[in-house]
């Protein structure tokens, strides 16, 4: 159970880190907002105007309003990368629905014996826009720009998926390092914002009607009108650019495991503390390598840690080889040829897959490997990741090693699996061998009696380019070889995981011990 | 009969569908006449009148309003010579009375000073006070909102002033004073009114001149006595019995 205090010790512990997140945020919501307003109100009035294209615009903004926004995000990575860019692009593809939406039928709905009689005074075709049909339609634009902004706001807590950063980064990281309070604190702030900002734009819109009684309601408007841009527009220059460009930069990655945002943070700071070079960090990237890999090869990513099995399987999609020291040379010569990459060092520890299950139930079944699983595999249900079935390495090449007929098959999220174990609603869930979960739930790892899985030792990867740039990179990160083994990966893991220090505490400890 | 203000020769008007909306009307309309338009709806009164400021084009024929071609004038600038009442007021429901009266002076960028000045002279014509120039239209009974319209155009003091079926959503007492309000003020200010109706009282009472129009086509054009004694053929006689 998390308590409030945990709440607030979070908070108070990670001030500078969230609130680096909020001003992230904030950028991020702020940039969308001001592009969906302007394209949104241009957009708005121009289908007004020009009928034909009605149909056609407002289809495809509802269109796009119905695809899932995580599916919307890795749609784009193909095109624009990972990062800013892609969550703008994405936040303002959203955003876009109600703003032009509203602005046309608040626009459309006047009542055109109003603007007949505009018309019929002499009032030129700007007048008639500037002067009656604009502040009628006013009250539905500004609430669909209200929809707009809050919706922006929640949405951009999603951009960190894509490594764009934003409070949702401390919800994701809470989720991938099993952290409950993190992820709390990361939710309550995304609607905190999203709510004071609401009740701001709800307050001036009423002070705009009450005032206007006495003066001007239309000045009144328009005066609150440019308030909220200038102040807008004020905040953004304000705040500190998230890009800053200094010619020495790194851009170093993980996947959204604790395990890699530990490594990650291991990189980053051994590259910190040995050189001058300006470390980005873009950790928990959602999908893992099938993210990272494009990121790397447009040069968005400069270094991550990967796993061997993962790269020779699920990028180079070649033949298994069993032998982990000819897969590692194997892989060395096909990264550099295919992709101007190189494998700087293995770590040490092989985070194979594996299968676990309660002890207890091990027990009363007696079950120590996967074939004697298989034999009784028609009374359990299964849980793994989406992608473990989808991967050749995964389980249908598990299951047709080993004849697996399980009851049922569950897709769950990677970090909800071991909650899945724990509430019976699977039986048994494939695993990595460094997951710290398998001890703190006492769960039995079964033997993979007929070698199925491939080796998976951890190494780094970073590209040809940036070792140019960066010579020295070579050696500094060598450093690490074997010097991370299963038991001190474990351990690493278990102490993020299970005793709650951050990851980047965890590695500045290791480093100091190993004087790196 | 002096000059006349509006002169329609031979106009011409066919809509999309191929239906004509006015067939070759002729309508001489002299400076200082209260002309009523009448007849039965669909006839094409209304598209009579909007003629007159621009407001509907035409295929066909000659429209002369104050001396001049309506194709040489720039439509903004006559329109904002000619006042313009359309039904059930059609006040900017987002500003004051003030404001409504205020807006061909407004647009037509008039000077603060002139602007305060003839609210000042038609909020004493109308009989508004204070309160009521500071109110929204919607705090006010659908005869005031029609006075108030009435009002926005008289502002820029216009020689000719349209009106569309202007009384034709109030009850009949309402109706009655402000048809009287109005024949008043056609007595005094001397400007030339032309006004669509489907109230025969109305276009009788309150006409110098009656147009009547059916399909597109003038009937008769006369002064109410004259229409009354000498209805040109049949249909009229029928139509302004009822």
């Amino acid at each position: 159970m998390i308590t409030i205090k945990d709440i607030f010790r979070t908070v108070i512990e990670r001030r500078d880190y969230l609130y680096d997140l909020l001003v992230q945020h904030i950028q991020l919501s702020l940039g969308a907002i001001v592009i969906i307003t302007i394209i949104g109100l241009a957009t708005g009035i121009a289908i007004l105007r020009y009928k034909k294209w009605r149909q056609a615009v407002l289809g495809t903004v509802n269109f796009l309003y119905t695809i899932p926004s995580i599916a919307m995000f890795g749609l784009f990575i193909p095109l624009v990368g990972i990062g800013y860019i892609n969550a703008l692009v994405v936040l303002v593809i959203y955003g876009l629905l109600p703003v032009i939406r509203n602005t046309y039928t608040g626009l459309n709905d006047v009542d055109p014996l109003l603007l007949d009689a505009a018309k019929g005074m002499g009032a030129t075709p700007w007048q008639v826009f500037s002067r009656v049909r604009w502040p009628l339609a006013f009250p539905t634009i500004l609430s669909g720009f209200r929809t707009m902004v809050v919706m922006t706001i929640a949405l951009a807590g999603l951009a960190s998926f894509i490594g764009a950063g934003g409070l949702g980064q401390a919800i994701y990281r809470g989720i991938n390092t099993n952290n409950a309070s993190l992820i709390l604190v990361g939710s309550i702030a995304v609607a905190l914002l999203a709510l004071a900002v609401d009740l701001s734009i709800g307050a001036i819109e009423k002070s705009a009607k009450v005032k206007s009684k006495k003066a001007g309601k239309k000045k009144r408007i328009l005066k609150s009108v440019t308030f909220v841009i200038a102040s807008f527009l004020l905040i953004y220059m304000l705040l500190p650019k998230s890009g800053k460009f200094p010619e020495k930069e790194i851009v170093v990655a993980s996947k959204p495991t604790a395990e890699q945002y530990i490594l990650g943070e291991i990189i980053s700071q051994l590259i910190e503390k040995q050189t001058d070079i300006h470390v980005v960090r873009k950790f928990g990237i959602g999908g893992g390598t099938s993210n990272i890999h494009p990121a790397m090869l447009k040069g968005e990513i400069d270094v991550y840690p990967e796993y061997t099995g993962t790269a020779w399987l699920f990028i180079l999609k070649r033949d298994q080889i069993n032998q982990p020291d000819s897969l590692y040379s194997a892989l060395k010569s096909a990264y550099n040829e295919e992709f101007g990459f190189s494998w700087l060092c293995r770590l040490g520890f092989n985070n194979t897959f594996t299968l676990a299950l309660p002890e207890e139930l091990a027990v009363s079944e007696s079950l120590t490997t996967f074939s004697e699983l298989a034999a009784k595999s028609s009374r359990f249900i299964f849980g793994a990741e989406f992608d473990f079935f989808e991967r050749e390495d995964g389980f249908p090449g598990l299951s047709e090693a080993y004849s697996f007929n399980f009851k049922n098959k569950v897709e769950l999220d990677v970090n909800l699996k071991f909650q899945a174990l724990e509430n019976n609603t699977v039986d048994v869930i494939n695993a990595f061998s460094t997951d710290s979960r398998i001890r703190q739930m006492n769960l039995r790892v079964l033997k993979d009696d007929k070698s199925f899985f491939p080796a998976y030792q951890a190494g780094i990867v970073i590209r040809n380019e940036t070792l140019q740039q960066f010579p020295e990179l070579r050696e500094i990160l060598a450093r690490l070889e074997n010097k991370i083994s299963d038991s001190v990966m474990l351990q690493l893991n278990y102490e993020v995981e299970i005793e709650k220090k951050s990851p980047g505490e965890v590695a500045a400890d290791f480093l100091n011990k190993h004087i790196l | 009969m002096s000059n006349p203000v509006i002169e329609i020769i031979d106009v011409t008007k066919t809509y999309e569908s191929g239906n004509k909306a006015l067939a070759e009307v002729s309508l001489e309309i002299p400076q200082g006449a209260f002309v009523t338009i009448i007849g039965p709806s669909g006839c094409g009164k209304t598209t009579l009148l909007r003629l007159i400021n621009g407001m509907t084009g035409f295929d066909s024929g000659q429209v002369t309003v104050m001396g001049r071609n309506l194709k040489s004038w720039d439509l903004v600038h006559l329109r904002r010579k000619i006042g313009y009442v359309i039904q059930q007021g059609a006040l900017f429901p987002h500003l004051t009375v003030r404001q409504n009266i205020a807006f061909v002076l407004n647009i037509s960028d008039a000077k603060t000073q002139t602007i305060n000045n003839r609210i000042t002279e038609l909020a004493n014509m109308m009989g508004f006070d204070e309160r009521q120039l500071n109110a929204f239209p919607s705090d006010l009974s659908g005869g005031q909102q029609q006075r108030v319209g009435i009002a926005r155009a008289l502002a820029s003091q216009p020689q000719i002033v349209l009106m569309d079926e202007p009384f034709g959503a109030l009850d009949n007492i309402t109706r009655r004073n402000l048809q009287n309000e109005i024949k008043g003020m056609h007595q005094k200010l001397g400007i030339t009114f032309v006004m669509v109706t489907h109230d025969l009282q109305e276009a009788f009472s309150l006409g110098t001149h009656m147009a009547i129009i059916n399909k597109g086509k003038i009937e008769q054009y006369d002064t109410p006595v004259a229409i009354q004694k000498n209805p040109t053929n049949i249909w009229i006689k029928e139509f302004i019995k009822v």
